[in-house]
């Protein structure tokens, strides 16, 4: 017999995600659910002796779907009909937790409960006797602290009896109207195979009451589907009629009926306390104060991720450059190769690859870690909340907030947490915006352009980069709420409230090394072969010269920026060197600066003269490392605005004074200008081939061409007003 | 006859009590809850459903109330949606 499955479900917020990991360790798998681009985590454990799969299911408050992500739990309960379902429920919102508990038994299927958050229940001045569950249900109940691992060990042992338990259906009595109903429909659809298949008719005819639309698309594609629909659609007027409600909220009132009798045995009367969350609350998500606060939290953030993860990006790309690169020239040297093509595509395509993606891994590192210290302290509610109102005001939902947020790290991870909103109205206006949130990638052009130009004001014209990608997606979101995507039923703000809390240092590091993993995974590929092409390109002789030994004007990829360049001309940066660049960051943001580095720096050969040996070197990457390390300490109290460490510049590398020269040139001086310009430029055309990908996955080929032309456009005109507009300004 | 508008009053004639016009601390029960439907299958999935007694914790941008223990954020219009009396 193969072992048996366990899947993992509850409300978002209710600890779902910590449970699950306290129960499989890290040995865990990242997976997609079938026919979606929604993760699906699965893992295991054993207890004694006997080996159990867990999978997690995204967080559901009923098993009717509103959501793309609840219809995922909604089918995979269903159709694969796991041995065993522990329901994670949230003690200090038991109302709210114990209407999929109830969903779940009256489904039939065999149910463990974890009351979770008993801690957070009890000091809201919540006593729970969860004996009534087990009593009236059949129910096995377990105590759990999922963030503290506490309970885990009785509740493997919970799911291990269970299954010596047959399964039993819980039976709610909706009245005498809907119950005659329920009746008659079973007749009619019980012979229906597909009915059969599920299971249980009684509840596959609820679910039909309810009008729930996997079944009714699932049925509308099966022989004889449309019979039971008809049947169903009678029984559903018939209700409205006799009881002078809809349908689902006649079902919706008896079965919450039902849930206040259950959690008034199990709690008695709740006294109303007020908890130091609530009073952190009334300051977080004040009427006037939210906002700002919003924004001091924001600004450090990006404070921490640019500054404090400077001194390890720069310790990477020194390893790269020099330890790693002479190694490599080193072993080519003796299997007979120095000098060759093959040196050349080592060097200069995958090295300078694989250095464009590890370079972004600290950087990434330090915004995954204070988006996952905020999301698990609670604080991303908080903010959702707060910007409700503001971002209503344009057209997008609050919720649309964590995808634009998303998007400061990765425009790709964010296109897929459009999922998260509850209509495709709301999905596509988030994701037609979401790219204009300046993503971690695109951090290093402004970096490298405003420390050679603005170097006073690097951290500001940073900060400003990122305002103007909110105000052009505020901008774009309010002219398409009032014009193609105008609605007239616009999604609610109504959400649950987590508890604030210290954030799991558990869960925040398997968030930061599971996100920051994929980076490396995903997109690291794609910036890897594009480094490669390019380089190919550059090889490639169409102006004289041999393979992978011509100058790089002459090579094809010079021959196309050529091309492009006078286009971008009138917006301060038609040299070819730049086109090419822009050319090359259509692919992946990442390569843009990779890209100017071998434009501009190709001709000189890396360090190789001198070798100081592979001790050596291997003793300067550890001192560096901790030189790295004491850096980073030194940096942290400038997030808040003190500055201890004196940041020195460095001295202009070679890059930048080569860029710096390009910049002037293709400007007739205006560098800074142009510049500014070309920052604009990166912030607004497409993010990558992977978002482009992300983005017609999601909302197939039409509005895929409509968003990548309309980020094209935005950028030619976002950059020539900068340039122009400051030409005619005299500035520059 | 009076145009329209000098007959209409300035105030609700039914005197109705949404959650929009609360304060901090009140007691307030739901009495039923009106709108557009998707706000409606909303409230009704978490439980906000007539009879049910809330606690007032923030009125406004946005209110936040509690509900057995759990912390419901409802955005300003969607309160005014919600009908409720107080109690006590």
């Amino acid at each position: 017999m193969s072992e048996p499955v366990v899947a993992v479900a509850g409300c978002p917020n209710a600890g779902k995600t910590s449970l699950f990991n306290q129960l499989t360790g890290l040995r865990q798998k990242v997976g997609n659910w079938p026919g979606q681009t929604v993760e699906q985590y699965s893992g295991e454990f054993r207890h004694e002796g006997q080996k159990f799969s867990v999978v997690d299911l995204p967080g559901t408050y009923g098993l009717v779907a509103v959501s793309a992500e609840e219809a995922i739990a909604a089918t995979y309960l269903a159709e694969e009909r796991p041995d065993v379902v522990v329901t994670v429920v949230d003690s200090s919102n038991l109302t709210g937790s114990l209407h999929l508990v109830a969903q779940v038994a009256e489904a039939g299927h065999r149910q463990v409960v974890a009351l979770n958050m008993i801690d957070v229940a009890k000091r809201r001045g919540i006593e729970i006797d969860e004996s009534v569950l087990n009593d009236r249900l059949g129910i096995e109940v377990v105590r759990t602290i999922a963030r503290k691992g506490e309970g885990i060990a009785e509740l493997k042992a919970a799911i291990a009896r269970s299954l010596e338990r047959p399964a039993r259906q819980l039976v709610i009595d909706y009245g005498a109207v809907v119950e005659r109903h329920i009746g008659g429909l079973v007749e009619n659809i019980i012979d229906h195979p597909y009915i059969a298949r599920l299971g249980s008719p009684r509840w596959s005819a609820l679910q039909l009451l309810a009008g729930d639309r996997i079944l009714r698309t699932k049925l509308q594609s099966v022989p004889g589907g449309h019979e039971v629909l008809a049947a169903a659609a009678a029984d559903r007027v018939g209700i409205a009629a006799e009881t002078s409600f809809e349908c689902e909220m006649e079902l919706a009132e008896h079965r919450f009926s039902w849930i206040n009798d259950l959690v008034g045995e199990m709690t008695g009367e709740i006294e109303p306390t007020t908890t130091w969350s609530d009073r952190v609350d009334r300051v977080l998500t004040h009427r006037y104060f939210g906002v700002p606060i919003f924004l001091i939290v924001m600004w450090i953030v990006l404070r921490f991720t640019a500054d404090v993860t400077a001194p390890y990006l720069d310790w990477v790309d020194a390893v790269i450059s020099g330890p790693v690169a002479r190694w490599s020239v080193g072993l080519l040297t003796l299997v007979g190769l120095h000098g060759g093509w093959v040196e050349s595509l080592v060097v200069d395509g995958v090295l300078a690859g694989v250095g464009g993606v590890l370079v972004f891994v600290p950087v990434l590192f330090g915004l995954y870690l204070m988006l996952a210290l905020l999301e698990d302290s609670g604080y991303m509610a908080r903010a959702a909340a707060v910007m409700d109102r503001a971002m209503r005001a344009v057209g997008i939902p609050g919720k649309a907030f964590l995808p634009m947020m998303v998007g400061f790290g990765c425009t790709v991870p964010a296109i897929y947490a459009t999922r998260t909103l509850d209509s495709s109205r709301d999905r596509l206006l988030t994701g037609l915006i979401t790219p204009f949130m300046s993503c971690g990638a695109r951090l290093p052009v402004y970096v490298l352009l405003a420390g050679i130009f603005f170097a006073e004001a690097k951290s500001m014209v940073v900060f400003a980069m990122y305002v103007l990608g909110i105000a052009v997606a505020v901008l774009i979101g309010l002219l398409l709420s009032r014009t193609s995507l105008r609605e007239e039923d616009p999604a609610p703000f109504v959400m649950v409230m987590p508890e604030f809390r210290m954030p799991n240092m558990r869960t925040v590091w398997i968030l930061v090394r599971q996100r920051t993993g994929s980076f490396i995974k995903g997109a690291g590929t794609t910036i890897l072969i594009a480094s490669v092409v390019v380089w190919f390109l550059l090889a490639l002789p169409l102006g004289g010269g041999g393979f992978a030994d011509t100058a790089v004007e002459d090579s094809a990829f010079g021959v196309v920026s050529k091309g492009v360049a006078p286009i971008l001309d009138p917006l301060g940066f038609g040299e070819w060197e730049q086109a090419g660049a822009l050319i090359s960051g259509f692919v992946a943001k990442e390569v843009v600066v990779s890209t100017m580095s071998q434009l501009y720096v190709t001709e000189m050969d890396p360090e190789i003269g001198a070798d100081p040996g592979f001790v050596e070197d291997l003793r300067e990457i550890g001192t560096s490392f901790v030189g790295a390390g004491r850096d980073t300490l030194l940096a942290i109290p400038s997030v808040v605005g003190l500055d201890f460490l004196d940041l020195e510049e460095d001295t202009d590398s070679s890059l930048q004074a080569a860029v710096r020269e390009a910049f002037e040139e293709s400007s007739n001086d205006r560098g800074a200008l142009a510049a500014l310009a070309f920052m604009v430029f990166v912030l607004l055309y497409t993010p990558c081939m992977a978002a482009v990908a992300a983005f017609r996955q999601e909302f197939g080929t039409k509005w895929m061409w409509i968003s990548v032309i309309g980020q094209f456009t935005l950028a030619g005109a976002g950059a020539g007003i900068v340039y122009q507009g400051g030409r005619l300004l005299g500035l520059g | 006859m009076l145009p329209r508008s000098a007959v209409a009053p300035t105030t609700p004639l039914d005197n109705r009590m949404t959650l929009a016009a609360t304060e901090r601390n009140d007691r307030v029960r739901v009495l039923r809850v009106s709108g557009r439907p998707r706000l409606i299958q909303r409230l009704a999935a978490l439980g906000v459903v007539p009879g049910v007694m809330l606690t007032v914790l923030k009125p406004h941008g946005p209110a936040i109330v509690s509900m057995g223990g759990a912390r419901i954020a409802i955005g300003e219009s969607a309160a005014d949606s919600v009908e409720i009396e107080f109690a006590g």
